[in-house]
């Protein structure tokens, strides 16, 4: 996959969470809303190890070199590539 | 994008409640030098930014003023909890709570409301940092005006955390500007614009 690829697909996971958790706010005890929080929880887990090992961090919790600090590399989100 | 964490950067335990406090300590939540206005200012200057360290510096400055203004809105909940009408009264805090009782509303101490005039997002990216720098300098005026007005330690121990962070984000901004120099013609940084021109 591209970067361009990843990032969406980290993008569509991370939308998705942001939907249910708001859902999940006012329906706290909605089993069916909570069961698919935990598979969409690790799915997105899972897309954003596999983005941030192959172009970088997007929080800097998860940088990982030991070398530089490598939080600052671009792009930044509103930079064009190229 | 953002996400939430569920904790305040540095603790806020007001045990008296203090309206009349509240009053001044508000200029820093809403006011022109407050941590809102500090917020939206580095954030939106970022888009203009030519430089990575200078775009990862306002993201992550104004990404801990949002942090900031959690504190400044907690200290004013806490200030104005449990209040009576008597000490309402009393501390002269009846113009705020007529219009918002005791919710958080962002306005300045004088009472004029959050004005996004002070984001100051000129889109040259010296005036931009040399803006930032004055901006923390004048929140740290305002923290040390407040510092002479109050002697509850539950106050004084939050405030002082925020105006060292003021020095602190001073010095980040003078680094900034400093990378932004060694990029620029060193004859004269004002020959252009890196911002628009490059």
């Amino acid at each position: 996959m591209t970067r361009e690829e990843m990032m969406r697909r980290v993008q569509m996971l991370g939308f998705v969470l942001v939907d249910v958790v708001e859902y999940l706010d006012t329906h706290p005890n909605c089993e069916r809303a909570l069961c698919f929080y935990h598979k969409y929880n690790a799915l997105y887990k899972q897309a954003v190890e596999e983005y941030e090992s192959a172009f970088g961090p997007i929080t800097p919790a998860s940088v990982r070199s030991t070398e530089t600090w490598t939080w600052i590399e671009e792009p930044w989100p509103w930079e064009q590539e190229e | 994008m953002w996400t939430y964490n569920k904790k305040l950067q540095y603790p806020v335990n007001i045990k008296t409640p203090n309206p009349a406090a509240a009053k001044f300590i508000i200029s820093q939540a809403g006011g022109p030098d407050g941590e809102l206005a500090a917020s939206m200012r580095y954030l939106s200057q970022r888009f203009a930014m030519p430089y990575k360290e200078g775009i990862a510096i306002l993201t992550d400055i104004g990404t801990e003023e949002l942090a900031h203004l959690e504190m400044v809105s907690t200290m004013l909940h806490q200030l104005t909890r449990n209040m009576t009408i008597e000490q309402v009264k009393e501390a002269g805090f009846e113009p705020y709570f007529v219009d918002h009782t005791a919710g958080v509303y962002m306005q300045a101490a004088a009472g004029f409301p959050f004005d996004a005039l002070c984001f100051a997002s000129k889109g040259d990216t010296i005036t931009d940092l040399v803006e930032d720098m004055a901006a923390e300098q004048k929140a740290r005026t305002t923290y040390d005006n407040i510092l002479r007005m109050v002697d509850d330690p539950d106050i004084i121990e939050p405030i002082k955390f925020l105006r060292e962070r003021e020095i602190v984000h001073f010095q980040r901004f003078g680094e900034a500007l400093r990378i932004v120099q060694d990029n620029l013609n060193s004859k004269n940084f004002y020959a252009i614009n890196p911002a628009f021109d490059m």
